[in-house]
């Protein structure tokens, strides 16, 4: 952990990217006092109004306060993204890791979760969205649903290049139980591929709750979140563009810190990169 | 070769049966009773139960399964409830503006993801390699609907070269086809490019590493020959494989493109069954998303065979 640490540290895009989250993620948590006025509060009057000292992103359709609700908006979004992300790093570890050790379940495994990755991602959780209805929690059920079978594979290829080891087969040997061999043998082999996964399943949920929300099946609007204001704006894009390019831009840089941190995680733990660049 | 294409056949089968299995129960995932759910809350009771015995609902669920899968095989996906036609009627005089999208995506993705690719591997360690390798992350980080109604401020309302929104198709007019397709396919084309740039960049610098690209340098090749005849040649096939991951991607990112450039493909048409709750719909597309993504990669796989000689499947 600190070696991998000390591998991070000289990678300054990866460490930039971090610290981009984590202000957003930072502002985002202190929305309530950060924020100029309530995000829900409507004001007629100043209705569509362009960025100034009072609005500093300026006011949407019903005159609400664009940058307190973007502020408001990233607890959604980030609270989704994450969620969805731990949510399939733990389907996906338990499915992969037993497809791995267990050849007998393998195969069976291993076809369902082609079939679930034959559909495109954003058409499966658009569908599934449309049949349990449109919610916060719905969209994070349906986006695991989607990523999980993706960590599954990566966790269990990381699987098979140990399964057969030395190692392992001792343990067995000495009667070691499949769950503990697992746990304490196996389980950490897997980690650095699958990390590396999930901040691209956080990264890829971001986009999609977006995503979805601009399809209208996301978290309703009255919840603002970063997908739904910049689909509630789009159709003031002629005379009122700030209303979708500051949450735009909000989504793309969180998004963008999260990738250059996966790239640095990557290349950190790829020990043939190692010493490299 | 016959018998690796018998193998590739049987699993093709077997994951097809799991995503008809996965696209029949998605729809029935809806809470309480899809009849009504489809009829609004003002329905009469004697509407559903009609609406429920000519959808079949009344039936066990795995006896509605194999009637279902017996109609789509025979290519009856079942009547839009909405629109009041078969759904592969529906999806076919949609398909055109479609197709054309994603054709005209993946050309983008692929004539810019390839030039970049080659030009950051030959030029690596260099600004322009750095360069454009930051893009590709930036292209991967923006919401594609965003990067699309930028485009629309930029060169409809702003500039006024190009359409906003809207279509005509080819017998209006191939040139109209074309402008009206240009904007959603460059912004769905540029963040598609991304993968394939970096793909290529790292399979052309696993090749530059090999013996006969050195013994190509060593006699004397120009370098643009040992670039192109050698280099890329040998790096097609890792690139395939990522033309064939990106259909997917152009699947889904046509649905989104299409809402936001008001296209009246097969994109739209799902979103809008989305809000009338015609599940039919619904499920037929995305049973014939799935289909052709997997078929599209077996070709691509066995595509691999005339690109690669080296590839023999045992």
């Amino acid at each position: 952990m600190r070696q991998l640490w000390r591998e991070l540290k000289h990678r300054k895009l990866g460490m930039a990217g971090a610290l981009v989250l984590l202000l957003i993620a930072a502002a985002a948590v202190a929305a309530p006092v950060l924020a100029t006025t309530s995000p829900t509060r409507l004001s007629i009057q100043q209705r569509l109004s362009p960025p100034s000292g009072t609005h500093y992103f300026g006011t949407d359709h019903l005159g609400r306060d664009v940058f307190s609700r973007i502020l408001h908006g990233g607890r959604t979004s980030l609270w989704v993204g994450g969620l969805v992300a731990i949510a399939s790093a733990a389907s996906g570890l338990v499915l992969g890791l037993t497809a791995g050790y267990f050849p007998r379940l393998d195969a069976a495994l291993m076809r369902v979760m082609d079939g679930m990755m034959a559909f495109p991602a954003i058409l499966l959780a658009l569908a599934i969205v449309a049949a349990t209805g449109p919610s916060a929690v719905n969209v994070v059920l349906a986006l695991t649903l989607v990523y999980t079978p993706r960590i599954a594979r990566v966790a269990r290829a990381a699987v098979l290049t140990v399964r057969h080891l030395e190692y392992v087969q001792a343990i067995e040997a000495l009667g070691g139980h499949p769950t503990r061999i697992l746990a304490r043998h196996i389980f950490p082999n897997t980690l650095a591929p699958v990390l590396v996964q999930v901040s691209i399943t956080f990264a890829y949920a971001i986009l999609a709750e977006a995503g979805l929300s601009f399809l209208g099946v996301g978290p309703s609007p009255v919840e603002p979140t970063w997908g739904n204001i910049l689909a509630e704006g789009r159709q003031y894009l002629h005379n009122a563009p700030w209303i979708t390019l500051f949450p735009g831009v909000a989504i793309s840089l969180t998004v963008l810190g999260i990738n250059l941190m996966g790239d640095a995680l990557r290349d950190a733990l790829d020990p043939r990169l190692r010493g490299g660049n | 070769m016959s018998q690796y294409l018998a193998r590739r056949v049987a699993a093709l089968v077997i994951v097809l049966g799991v995503v008809s299995v996965i696209a029949f129960v998605v729809t029935r995932l809806v809470p309480g009773d899809p009849a009504g759910a489809m009829l609004g809350l003002e329905a009469q009771e004697e509407d559903i139960r009609a609406m429920r015995e000519r959808l079949g609902l009344d039936r066990p669920l795995p006896e509605q399964y194999v009637r279902w899968l017996g109609l789509a095989l025979r290519g009856d996906l079942g009547d839009s409830v909405f629109i009041h036609k078969p759904v592969t009627q529906a999806v076919t005089e949609r398909l055109e503006p479609t197709v054309l999208l994603m054709v005209m995506a993946e050309t983008v993705a692929l004539v810019v993801g390839i030039t970049t690719g080659v030009i950051s591997a030959v030029r690596r360690g260099s600004w322009i390699d750095q360069g454009f390798m930051l893009l590709t992350l930036f292209a991967v980080s923006v919401p594609e609907f965003w990067l699309g109604l930028n485009l629309i401020i930029l060169f409809a309302v702003q500039l006024r070269w190009l359409p906003s929104s809207g279509y005509l198709s080819l017998a209006e007019g191939h040139l109209a086809t074309f402008s009206h397709l240009l904007m959603p396919a460059v912004s769905l084309g540029l963040i598609h490019s991304a993968l394939i740039a970096r793909m290529t960049r790292s399979a052309m610098l696993e090749v530059f590493g090999q013996d006969y690209v050195r013994t190509a340098r060593a006699k004397g090749a120009p370098s643009r020959l040992v670039t192109f005849r050698h280099a890329l040649k040998n790096a097609m096939v890792p690139i395939l494989t990522v033309i064939g991951l990106s259909v997917a991607g152009l699947l889904g990112g046509a649905t989104v493109a299409e809402t936001v450039f008001a296209i009246p493909g097969v994109g739209q048409l799902v979103v809008n069954s989305v809000s009338r709750r015609d599940y039919p719909v619904i499920q037929g597309v995305l049973l014939l998303a799935a289909v052709v993504n997997v078929v599209v990669n077996l070709v691509l796989d066995l595509l691999y065979l005339l690109v690669d000689p080296r590839i023999r499947y045992a």
